[in-house]
């Protein structure tokens, strides 16, 4: 027995004893712990931050995702608003216009144009059945823009000052001279029979001169742009820039004037 | 046969809508592609005189219906263009991209002039059909072409 005794080693007696000096001691304990957890808790730090990026980055593109969506839909959302409050002012316009006709109107909206491309015409979705009557003369806030040529029962077709086949008696301000205004198959209006001595300008105002039993009297149309003397040199004519952009009407009203 | 019949009435009620709706939007130098032409033009070269007449009168009273020109006037020249392309069915390469473009285009002409039109319109309307021919065709013989065996 004494002789195993004799065998352990001195070494490990020490450090056995050391180790057992340093566990009864709290301070070198708490240091240790401190030091040992600090060096741990690096790697762990490092590996939780992994974790933590990648579920940000799961987290920022389902981010992403949504917030590309809301952007969608708040875009529709606000072309949505622009149209109606486009729509809105341009009803305004018009309703203030109705207001100042002293005649039965009623206000419609643009659903096509004519199906051939030589022909100025647009078709309305106000037929007989509102009260729309063949004739009826159509005009938009800035002014007229033609005569109603074929009324449905929901829906009629408007032939445009442009067109080929349209006739409007016209006076151009301020000298009152008075002709008519045609269209032309380029979709160009131009007031023909006007007298030699017609004192015309640039800029001159064209009104419709109410001679027309379906025209109300002083309806703007447009500004002369061109005078010229007619192939004949009978006749002078002016070539019209109607105030309405033909090719951008949307809303018009349909005037009665019976 | 009463089935393929209103698959091809369907289908030129959707042309004609594409044609006044969308392309009304895609108009360049002010006109568009006569697309119910075109599909005119197809369904006499590829089903016949009898064919092309009924596409041709049926695409003729649409366009007539929605427009203020005298009615008649595009059903009897939408009428002619189907009954030529019948009676051409076997005489031209109907295939070729080019008979379609250079066919859809003389038709237009033919069409306007029936309707006495503008003659700068009438010129980028034929080549605007006609440029756009070879792809309604490639469209339409996709759906209404020879089944291959």
């Amino acid at each position: 027995m004494f002789k195993r005794i004799r065998k352990f080693p001195a070494k490990l007696f020490l450090l056995i004893l050391i180790i057992t000096v340093v566990l009864l001691n709290p301070k070198i304990i708490a240091g240790f712990k401190n030091f040992t957890f600090g060096i741990l808790t690096k790697p762990v730090k490092a590996l939780s931050g992994v974790k933590i990026y990648f579920k940000r980055i799961k987290n920022l593109s389902e981010e992403n995702l949504l917030l590309k969506q809301r952007v969608a839909s708040l875009s529709i959302e606000l072309a949505r608003k622009k149209e109606i409050s486009s729509e809105n002012k341009r009803l305004r316009l018009l309703l203030d216009f109705k207001e100042t006709l002293h005649y039965k109107t009623i206000i419609s909206k643009v659903i096509a144009r004519d199906s051939t491309d030589w022909r100025r015409a647009i078709i309305i979705n106000k037929g007989t059945r509102d009260g729309i009557r063949e004739h009826a003369s159509s005009a938009t806030a800035k002014g007229l823009i033609g005569t109603v040529v074929d009324a449905g029962p929901s829906s009629s077709k408007i032939m445009l000052i442009t067109d080929p086949n349209s006739r409007v008696g016209v006076i151009i301000e301020p000298s009152r001279e008075s002709g008519v205004l045609i269209g032309s198959p380029e979709g160009e209006s131009r007031v023909i029979y006007l007298s030699l001595d017609a004192k015309i300008e640039r800029g001159d105002k064209v009104l419709t001169c109410g001679f027309s039993a379906f025209f109300p009297k002083g309806l703007a149309i447009g500004r002369v742009r061109e005078i010229g003397l007619e192939k004949t040199g009978l006749y002078k004519y002016a070539v019209v820039d109607p105030f309405e952009d033909m090719g951008k009407i949307e809303e018009v009203v349909c005037i009665d004037t019976d | 046969m009463y089935r393929h019949r209103l698959a091809v009435y369907i289908t030129i009620l959707l042309l004609f809508f594409v044609e006044l709706i969308l392309f009304d939007k895609l108009r360049i130098y002010g006109v568009r592609p006569e697309i119910l032409l075109i599909a005119t033009v197809f369904f006499g070269f590829h089903f016949g005189i009898a064919r092309g007449i009924e596409i041709g009168a049926l695409s003729g009273i649409l366009k007539d219906v929605f427009s203020i020109t005298t009615f008649g006037v595009n059903i009897f020249s939408f009428l002619l263009i189907g009954f030529l392309s019948g009676y051409l069915k076997d005489k031209l390469f109907k295939e070729n991209f080019v008979t379609q473009a250079l066919f859809s285009c003389f038709s237009v002409y033919i069409v306007c002039g029936f309707a006495s039109a503008p003659v700068g319109a009438v010129l980028y309307k034929g080549l605007y059909t006609g440029i756009f021919a070879p792809f309604l065709f490639l469209v339409l013989t996709k759906i209404f072409g020879p089944k291959e065996t």
